[in-house]
């Protein structure tokens, strides 16, 4: 795999706050990475630095092999859609599409082709000769895409371009951008502090916190196997259960409950403080429990009903466990019932480090 | 308990708050504390504001001389104004003044805002060094620059004795110039607050517009002139108003520095006006004068009007 | 793919020494350079006619007959300052600048409190208790910002005369309440509308009426916007020329007024150090009020200048 974007030991300071320290990323040629993380993790600061807009403290950029750490935006070979469209709200469509293409002294006839080229793409012909105000949230990102397309450039960035839609609109857009990547093969670098987009839109996820990438895997890796509790915790809606313990030989004690941690696949050896991540989705209820290695009694405590399915509260050991059930179980408020699930599906952390045992 | 009028309640057609979308306040029809509270600004208003240019344009129409009276005489008060030399040199005066001031002031105030913009160390420095001059009366502002302007101690004859014998600048000496000097002055006391407005208009541009441009590959000065200055209307609109209005009004600062002169080449409107109605003890001219001054101010209020309702219909069609 | 540590460092990730790396070399460009070139000599435009003024100010008549209008003093001199003050003639009169100075912070401090007092109640009240028409008329004061003062002035002198106002100093503090409505009321009638209006909710939930609320909610809250108000009007009416001469009336004359008579009504030998030292006296309050107020006078700025 040729890699398109590589970036090492990048480091930003703001005066004498450490934005980013140390990070080193691979994107492979052609690959769609997500940069995750809530406010103020550095990821939008880290896109940035790779656009050129940002000047880093220390370390180096590589876009398509080339050393671009000095370089202007428009040297490096990217394209970039921002949160706020940021279209030239004077101009008309075409015009916002073929500015920086004129501006550059492209030659007539190749800007036409090429807005021609994206304005297909994006389906935006109709709407060349209009302006911006005269533009709904969805269109407007789509041009936004298509100046970025106009740019052929090998490397496009997306700086939460869905965040100012509602929910709607998101999810029909975010389609899009699948289709579009399927469609054009360019490698993406994505920011986004909504789990959904990046589960459904990565190859790769990079979920960074204070600066630093936590965990950079496939989606399946990060929903299954987090690296940390800050990773086990942000991915998965309603959030993964953490059942805390004390970790001796192959067993977790969970207040008094002792739970087996036989076909677990332990990292290090470890005993001590510990919590046990188990999926909401993971723990079986009723009949289904019985074929679990692991099974306990417990009483409902409150119930969410979801339409698709349905969430309800209960305790374990004393510690709060939610699970997802159908939703054509029924289940109450006070309602005894046998649940279970596979520990080895579940995730080990050290209490104290918070990494993954 | 007291009852609250929400304002969802009430139906009442008055509420251009709501229909607005803006917050609807407590309204109604008759509200003896607020009028109350207000009656300053219904005098002033009313009294002020309509009566006495209802008076003033009356009087225009008299024979009233150094007192006002109602001995009505047609529109002779005008045709004897317009073709009084005085007059429409002043006319003249007031309109080379105000389109000199206003574009060298607009573009000038525009191109400080754009250096200002530039990260500079220091700004605060430099924006109190442009502003200050607003803070001086326009009475010390035309004193001052008539001082610099003297031929025989001023800044002519200064740089002459620094060498370059032939230089020239003593506007304020000739009538051809006069109202050039005079320009400058007022240039001196009211850029920096164009600057100002322009530079907070600057300041509004959106940030990603000009990360956008740079990812472009836009060269900033083209940015600056095709992107940010066509999104800075509202800015630009509001300098445009601020110094129409103190043109049309230009007063104070001629008489610190020409007294209208020499000659008649500094006359300005209100000068005319106050002139007519104190020295010259001729009201009716003077009050002839003021309506006409009342001209350009209607058709200013009626093009905002016409850029509103403009605005309007096109937000209407989207 | 593995999970890995914190970092995902892979083994190739050795730094290319040779390229370049780190943050931008910073280069003086020429752009940079004419920027800073174009501010600094704007910069001493602007700044040039105050060196005038106090040099002159500082200098005897036999030195400023020299010419050399930069120059600082050679010979330096406060007695133009003390003459301005205490000595110059205004037609007649040759008290200085004295009785200028104190009869215009009579009508400032008189003038400021009673408009702004008056334009927040306007403000708060077309805010908050609208009624029939007032509206209307507050756009009737809009429109009156936009007039000019020689289109009403006459009728003013004639009424003023008949109340028995004219030329005192009640006279020219209401008039530059007057002239202050307009914006100042726009100023105030924004800022409360841009207040949330739980506040006003919560004050009548309380059972408070116009009059509470305006005491015991709105005018505390109205502190930052009262002090561009303060900023605004004690410049305009401090430096204001127009109402002076008309409406104070001799006894009541304000310094600026006084000033343009110092310097443009002496026959005889002109003395052009007096006359600068004359200029920066009057000049020196709002002077000082600018440099105090600093940021809030760009706020008085912007303030005044949005449209409502």
């Amino acid at each position: 795999m040729t890699t398109s974007v590589s970036i090492k030991d990048l480091s930003l300071n703001f005066g004498n706050v450490k934005v980013l320290e140390s990070l080193d990323l691979e994107v492979a040629q052609g690959e769609f990475i997500v940069l995750l993380g809530p406010s103020g993790c550095g990821k939008s600061t880290l896109l940035n630095c790779i656009a050129g807009l940002l000047d880093v403290s220390d370390g180096q950029i590589f876009i398509s092999g080339k050393n671009v750490t000095w370089d202007e935006p428009k040297d490096r070979g990217i394209g970039m859609v921002f949160q706020s469209y940021a279209l030239y709200p004077q101009m008309t469509v075409e015009k916002n599409l073929s500015f920086g293409l004129r501006v550059a002294r492209m030659p007539k006839e190749e800007v036409e082709a090429r807005v021609k080229r994206a304005a297909e793409i994006l389906q935006i012909e109709p709407l060349l000769q209009r302006k911006p105000v005269e533009l709904s949230g969805g269109q407007r990102q789509r041009v936004a895409i298509g100046r970025a397309l106009v740019r052929d450039v090998d490397v496009f960035l997306f700086d939460e371009p869905l965040s100012n839609l509602d929910a709607k609109l998101r999810n029909d857009l975010r389609i899009e951008i699948k289709r579009l990547h399927q469609r054009l093969k360019n490698t993406m670098i994505y920011v986004t502090h909504d789990q959904i987009e990046a589960m459904t839109l990565a190859d790769r996820i990079a979920i960074m916190k204070n600066g630093v990438i936590q965990q950079l895997a496939d989606p399946h890796t990060i929903y299954n196997k987090p690296t940390n509790l800050f990773v086990a915790g942000f991915i998965g809606s309603p959030s993964m259960n953490f059942l805390k313990g004390d970790l001796n030989g192959g067993t977790i004690n969970v207040s008094g409950t002792p739970i087996p941690l036989t076909n677990y696949a332990f990292e290090q050896q470890l005993n001590g403080a510990a919590v046990l991540g188990v999926r909401p989705e993971h723990v079986a209820i009723g009949e289904e429990a019985r074929k679990m290695p692991f099974q306990v009694e417990s009483e409902i405590e409150i119930v969410e009903p979801m339409g698709a399915d349905t969430v309800a509260w209960t305790k374990l050991g004393g510690q709060q466990l939610t699970f997802r059930a159908a939703a054509e179980v029924h289940l109450e408020p006070g309602q005894k019932v046998l649940i279970g699930f596979d520990p080895a599906r579940g995730s080990v952390f050290n209490a104290e480090t918070g990494n993954r045992i | 308990m007291t009852q609250i009028a929400e304002p969802g309640e009430r139906a009442a057609p008055g509420f251009a708050g709501t229909a607005a979308g803006r917050k609807p306040r407590t309204r109604r029809k008759f509200n003896i504390q607020s009028i109350l509270g207000t009656t300053p600004m219904i005098a002033t208003a009313i009294g002020v504001f309509v009566i006495c240019i209802i008076f003033s344009i009356i009087w225009s129409f008299t024979s009233s001389k150094l007192f006002p009276n109602f001995n009505f005489v047609g529109l002779s008060q005008y045709e004897r104004l317009w073709r009084t030399d005085r007059w429409i040199i002043s006319v003249q005066n007031v309109f080379v003044y105000g389109v000199l001031s206003m574009i060298v002031g607009m573009v000038f105030g525009y191109l400080l805002a754009v250096f200002m913009d530039q990260r500079i160390r220091q700004e605060d420095l430099f924006r109190s060094i442009f502003l200050y001059p607003f803070a001086m009366s326009l009475v010390v502002t035309g004193l001052v620059w008539q001082w610099m302007f003297d031929p025989n101690l001023g800044i002519q004859s200064a740089v002459r004795q620094l060498g370059w014998t032939s230089f020239e600048f003593a506007p304020l000496v000739k009538q051809e110039t006069a109202l050039y000097g005079l320009v400058l002055g007022g240039l001196w006391n009211g850029v920096g607050v164009t600057m100002a407005i322009m530079l907070a208009g600057l300041r509004g541009v959106d940030a990603e517009i000009w990360k956008a441009a740079k990812v472009d590959g836009i060269p900033t000065w083209k940015t600056y002139l095709f992107i940010v200055l066509p999104m800075m209307k509202g800015a630009i609109a509001t300098a445009f108003i601020l110094s129409a209005t103190g043109v049309v009004r230009v007063f104070d600062i001629v008489i610190a520095m020409t007294q209208g002169g020499p000659g008649v080449s500094t006359q300005m409107p209100a000068i005319y006006v106050i002139q007519h109605i104190t020295d010259r003890a001729n009201v009716g001219q003077g009050m002839a004068a003021a309506t006409m001054m009342l001209v350009p101010v209607m058709v200013i209020i009626g093009l905002q009007y016409l850029f509103q309702w403009n605005a309007k219909r096109k937000a209407a069609r989207t | 793919m593995t999970t890995e540590a914190i970092s995902s460092r892979l083994p190739t990730g050795a730094i290319d020494t040779s390229g370049p790396r780190g943050p931008r070399p910073k280069s003086v460009t020429i752009g940079r350079i004419g920027v800073y070139a174009f501010l600094i000599l704007s910069a001493l435009f602007f700044l040039l006619p105050l060196w005038v003024m106090v040099v002159t100010s500082l200098k005897t008549m036999p030195e400023i007959r020299e010419g050399h209008l930069f120059n600082w003093p050679a010979l330096l001199t406060f007695d133009p300052w003390l003459k301005a003050w205490d000595t110059a003639c205004t037609g007649r009169d040759c008290n200085g600048l004295k009785p200028g100075f104190w009869n215009s912070v009579k009508i400032t401090a008189l003038s400021v409190p009673v408009s702004i007092v008056i334009a927040m109640i306007n403000g708060y009240a077309l805010s908050f208790w609208r009624y029939k028409g007032s509206e209307l008329l507050f756009g009737i004061l809009i429109f009156g910002a936009f007039v000019p003062y020689q289109v009403v002035i006459y009728p003013l002198i004639i009424g003023m005369r008949e109340l028995g106002l004219f030329a005192t100093l009640p006279g020219i503090v209401i008039v530059h309440t007057i002239f202050g409505m307009p914006i100042l009321t726009l100023l105030y009638r924004n800022f409360f509308a841009s207040l949330p209006i739980e506040l006003f909710k919560a004050g009548r939930v309380d059972g408070a009426g116009f009059w509470g609320i305006f005491f015991r909610i709105m005018l505390p809250m109205s502190v930052p916007i009262t002090i561009v108000a303060v900023i605004l009007q004690t410049t305009g009416i401090w430096n204001d020329f127009l109402f002076g001469t008309v409406f104070a009336g001799r006894e009541n004359m304000p310094m600026t007024v006084q000033l343009n008579n110092i310097v443009t009504t002496t026959t005889g030998i002109r003395e052009y150090n007096v006359n600068m030292a004359a200029t920066i006296l009057t000049a020196a309050v709002p002077l000082v009020v600018y440099f105090i107020s600093g940021k809030w006078f760009v706020r008085g700025i912007a303030a005044g200048a949005v449209k409502g």
